[in-house]
């Protein structure tokens, strides 16, 4: 209904903690369809930002658009309604629970009775999540948990799905495949990732946003980016990429 | 990481056929028993069922969606005395019945309100639980004047209400529950709320539960609104102890103060801690095997039933943390394995 308007828009966002700015005054743009990846060094602000996104923090001040609308201060839950949809940074998870439950307490959200069960069941095939179905999530390995809390972002199709560090903890060969299956779930949904990892970044990456100090410092396509001698100065450091 | 074992896990698994065996057998059992046992081992019973009510308000608040309310005793002392003060008032028991059930889900809805829409800690929401029913308890204490009266009834602090109306029977208003009538009603009414809870467990609003006790803010982020599942959850769980309450009234003919008190409050806790909260039948059996084993202590002369009482908690929550019930069926659990991994060879 809004034609060709950004999806999501920040405007002037800002998020400070008693003396220090977390946020400052961040303008953030993101089209429909999107990929777009967000890094920065440890305290940029990005898991702040996320945070504010989805209503788990309140900004200072700032203004963030959904579809055109300003959600500032509407609650998680009503947020998640709306088709924003979280991976955190630690494993979020009913670790009581089975991966079962888990995935069927997220279909839950949008669907009713046996075709909330076959949703769940269709997600837990997607992710090869099938023979641990009836493991309590909290006996998991670090990475199958983050599997399943990306198995009940996925159950509930959100339209935009914010990933924060995906392929942390996870080995080389799941870490690939959630690369793959990021850009498979792409094709229906904007999705933003914060990563640290550069070879998952670019495997992955469209546009880059660079976070540094709690401000955006560049925004630029993947190459741009990592060339860039100010983002080699703050983030990649000495190291460089690896 | 691991599975905390102190709440139930597999709440959402439908009960496989020997459980509804075993309520058929428990429900048979109870209703023959009058005809076998003397009346003085009725009454036992009876308030035993009244208070495994109670008990039963608690756990599944706290071991199903992680409420720890201190003072389901405030909705107990005041189903009972609404049922006291308006049977009285009335004449009649039928509706003050199911009044004095309903007030108190009306005064937890909006105490409930305050405490979960402000998004309050778990650890005040206790404190506050067990403070109200505290003040509840020193403001009937301070009404024993002659000017505390509602309608016709004198609210008489200290000592109580004395001579509250026993059910009368619906197609008899001349004629009132016998001993054996009470009986069957605390029966059936606790073995009703057991399976109704049993049951709502495995319905998506006991599944929900279950997940913002395990993980709020990710039920959150999914799309649930936690604080409306929390205040049905502390509503419903305070008309089951209202429900005691007035049970407890038509039981003994008498409601008081101590309905409210620190004493009362702290044994609730104590018989779900010994029974088990990650069942529902662990805090029944915690509230019988406490209260006779209370009452047989009180009959040895030793004089310090508290006392006892206190160090049975103790050991319970250092040593027996998942409660009775659960260890033994963890342990009955192990011995079946082994006893099945020993037998092929």
């Amino acid at each position: 209904m809004t034609g060709r308007g950004p999806i999501l828009e920040t405007r002037g966002l800002s998020k400070r903690f008693g003396g220090v700015t977390a946020v400052a005054a961040v303008d953030f743009r993101l089209d429909p369809g999107e990929l777009r990846c967000l890094i920065g060094p440890n305290g940029a602000g990005k898991s702040t930002f996320f945070k504010m996104l989805t209503g788990q923090l309140r900004p200072t001040s700032g203004a963030i658009l959904l579809d055109g609308h300003d959600i500032v201060g509407a609650q998680p839950h009503e947020i998640g309604r709306r088709g924003v949809g979280i991976k955190n940074q630690v494993p979020d998870v009913m670790n009581g629970l089975t991966v079962r439950e888990n995935l069927w307490l997220a279909a839950h959200t949008r669907q009713r009775g046996i075709v909330a069960k076959s949703a769940a069941g269709a997600v837990a095939d997607r992710l090869a999540l099938g023979p641990i179905l009836d493991r309590y999530v909290g006996e998991l390995a670090h990475g199958q948990r983050q599997w399943v809390e990306i198995g009940m972002v996925l159950v509930c199709e959100p339209k935009i799905i914010l990933l924060d560090e995906p392929a942390a903890g996870m080995s080389d060969e799941e870490s690939d495949r959630t690369a793959r299956l990021i850009r498979e779930v792409n094709e229906h949904a904007t999705i933003v990732v914060v990563e640290h990892d550069m070879q998952f970044i670019r495997q992955i990456a469209r546009k880059v946003t660079v976070f540094h100090q709690g401000r955006i410092l560049i925004e630029d396509s993947f190459d741009h980016v990592i060339a860039d001698p100010v983002v080699r100065d703050v983030y990649l450091g000495r190291g460089g990429v690896a | 990481m691991t599975v905390n074992q102190e709440f139930a896990s597999d709440a959402a698994i439908p009960p496989r056929w020997w459980w509804w065996l075993f309520v058929a057998a428990l429900a048979v059992t109870l209703m023959v028993m009058p005809s076998y046992v003397d009346m003085a081992l009725q009454l036992d019973l009876s308030i035993i069922f009244i208070l495994a009510l109670l008990a039963l308000s608690m756990s599944f608040l706290w071991g199903y969606a992680g409420v720890l309310s201190f003072g389901q005793t405030a909705f107990f002392g005041l189903g009972g005395y609404s049922y006291a003060v308006l049977s009285l008032n009335a004449g009649v028991t039928h509706w003050p019945f199911v009044a004095g059930i309903l007030l108190p889900m009306l005064f937890a809805l909006v105490l409930g309100y305050f405490m979960i829409y402000g998004r309050i800690s778990d650890i005040y929401l206790s404190v506050i639980t067990l403070v109200v029913t505290l003040i509840l308890e020193k403001t009937i204490r301070s009404t024993s004047g002659p000017e505390y009266v509602i309608g016709s009834v004198r609210l008489n602090g200290q000592n109580g209400i004395p001579g509250v109306p026993s059910l009368q029977l619906p197609w008899d208003s001349a004629a009132q529950l016998s001993i054996d009538g009470v009986f069957y009603l605390s029966a059936a009414l606790m073995l009703l709320v057991y399976v109704g809870l049993r049951l709502l467990l495995l319905a998506p609003f006991g599944r929900v539960l279950v997940g913002i006790r395990e993980n709020e803010r990710r039920m959150e982020l999914l799309g649930y609104d936690s604080r409306k599942f929390k205040l049905a959850a502390f509503v419903l769980a305070a008309g089951i102890a209202a429900l005691a309450g007035v049970l407890y009234a038509v039981w003994g003919n008498f409601v008081a103060p101590e309905m409210f008190n620190l004493n009362q409050a702290a044994q609730v806790v104590i018989w779900v801690i010994v029974g088990g909260r990650s069942t529902l039948i662990g805090p029944i059996v915690g509230t019988g095997l406490v209260q006779y084993f209370g009452n047989w202590l009180g009959t040895q002369g030793i004089g310090q039933v508290t006392l006892v009482l206190g160090l049975v908690l103790m050991l319970f929550v250092l040593v027996f943390r998942e409660g009775l019930l659960p260890t033994i069926g963890r342990f009955l659990g192990l011995l079946g394995r082994r006893f099945r991994a020993a037998r092929p060879a």
